[in-house]
């Protein structure tokens, strides 16, 4: 008999698992944000542009730096199930990505990032547009682009929202395999993490209005999001 | 007697803990509330405090547990404070966009005059010269 939790359940058990780790945690997500705002700024100074060309060029950049920043996503996850599996877990696991099965992590950060760029091309684009020749029908198609994409994309983030976990769960399974791996196990499950997801929005806002309360926050929903896996598997396996 | 107090079930006598077991993220919560409450004289402080008092609650609260005493307190509290600071915020913002509408210049400029001694037009124009 399958036995998901509720949402309230979810969030409890992350309340739970979190006592006693904020302070590792926030610190950790801290430094990746630092790491990935550095290495954006190194490389992605392309701000100005006059042409296509260089808004191609530009976002070409940024793709590949986010490529190789959104591993450091693969360590977060890992501490993030250490963490909800009572497992000791140092600064260093944020690395994990880097030192230990590099090329799985870069394929899965590739996919996630490539279905990714969609929503943000289709802002982008036309937004660019309107930058350079100013005219306000670009900026009416962005946003009418922006909603159309991010309905599209919607689904399939839901689909391959595992993926972070499967890896690390999985260590023998390839990128392929990884990806669907995702799809199969959220079949009949996407409603309910679209649902977790907005149940963080009042939080969120909350969070955003008291400037700093998303260092606390962003623990929170992580591993709120890692204990919904944990629980996918349980019953995954039972069946 | 109270069995608790036998030979046999001594180790398990319900001692007092001297630890202090409340949910940290209530009791700051609350402190942040009670900030928040005592900033609201400085218009934008009771904001910030406020919500992260709230966010602390949420934090705080736990399933199928009473909710601590001190948790529903900063609720309260936090809740008071970043109302009062939102109503203080919103008021000053109209009141500055009344003030600075034309047909209410000679009040504005009262006002100017009676806190710093020059009404608002001579300040501007000292400011920045007669245009």
């Amino acid at each position: 008999m399958n036995s998901y939790l509720s949402n309230a359940e979810l969030k409890d058990k992350a309340k739970e698992k979190l006592t006693g780790h904020y302070g590792f945690l926030i610190g950790c997500t801290l430094l990746s944000s630092f790491l990935t705002y550095i290495v954006s700024v190194l490389f992605t100074n392309v701000y100005t542009y006059s042409n296509m060309a260089e808004f191609a060029l530009g976002e070409a950049i940024s793709f590949l730096v986010s490529l190789f920043t959104g591993v450091l996503n693969v360590g977060l996850t890992l501490i993030y199930l250490k963490t909800a599996c009572g497992a000791p877990c140092s600064f260093s696991d944020l690395f994990s990505g880097y030192r230990n099965r590099f090329n799985i992590s870069l394929g899965v950060s590739f996919f996630r990032d490539l279905l990714s760029l969609l929503p943000g091309l289709a802002y982008a684009v036309p937004l660019s547009l309107f930058q350079l020749t100013g005219k306000v029908n670009y900026l009416y198609v962005s946003i009418g682009l922006l909603l159309v994409a991010t309905v599209i994309y919607l689904p399939f983030y839901l689909m391959l929202s595992q993926c972070l976990f499967i890896m690390l769960d999985f260590p023998d399974k390839s990128v392929k395999e990884v990806l669907q791996f995702s799809a199969e196990i959220m079949k009949g499950q996407k409603k309910r993490l679209f649902v977790l997801i907005l149940s963080f929005i009042p939080i969120t806002l909350l969070a955003c209005l008291s400037l700093i309360g998303v260092l606390w926050l962003t623990p929170y929903v992580n591993m709120t999001y890692t204990i919904f896996y944990l629980n996918l598997m349980q019953n995954f396996r039972k069946a | 007697m109270d069995d608790r107090y036998t030979d046999d079930d001594f180790y398990n006598y319900p001692f007092p803990s001297f630890t202090d077991n409340r949910n940290k993220f209530a009791r700051a919560s609350l402190i942040l509330g009670m900030c928040s409450i005592v900033l609201v004289c400085t218009l934008f402080l009771p904001i910030p405090l406020g919500a992260l008092g709230l966010l602390f609650y949420f934090l705080s609260k736990r399933l199928h547990k009473p909710v601590d005493s001190s948790a529903k307190a900063g609720l309260v509290t936090s809740l008071i404070g970043l109302c009062a600071g939102l109503i203080f915020m919103g008021f000053t913002v109209y009141s500055s966009v009344q003030l600075l509408k034309p047909e209410n210049r000679d009040v504005l400029n009262a006002q100017f005059e009676s806190l710093y001694g020059v009404d608002f037009d001579e300040y501007i124009n000292r400011l920045y010269g007669e245009e």
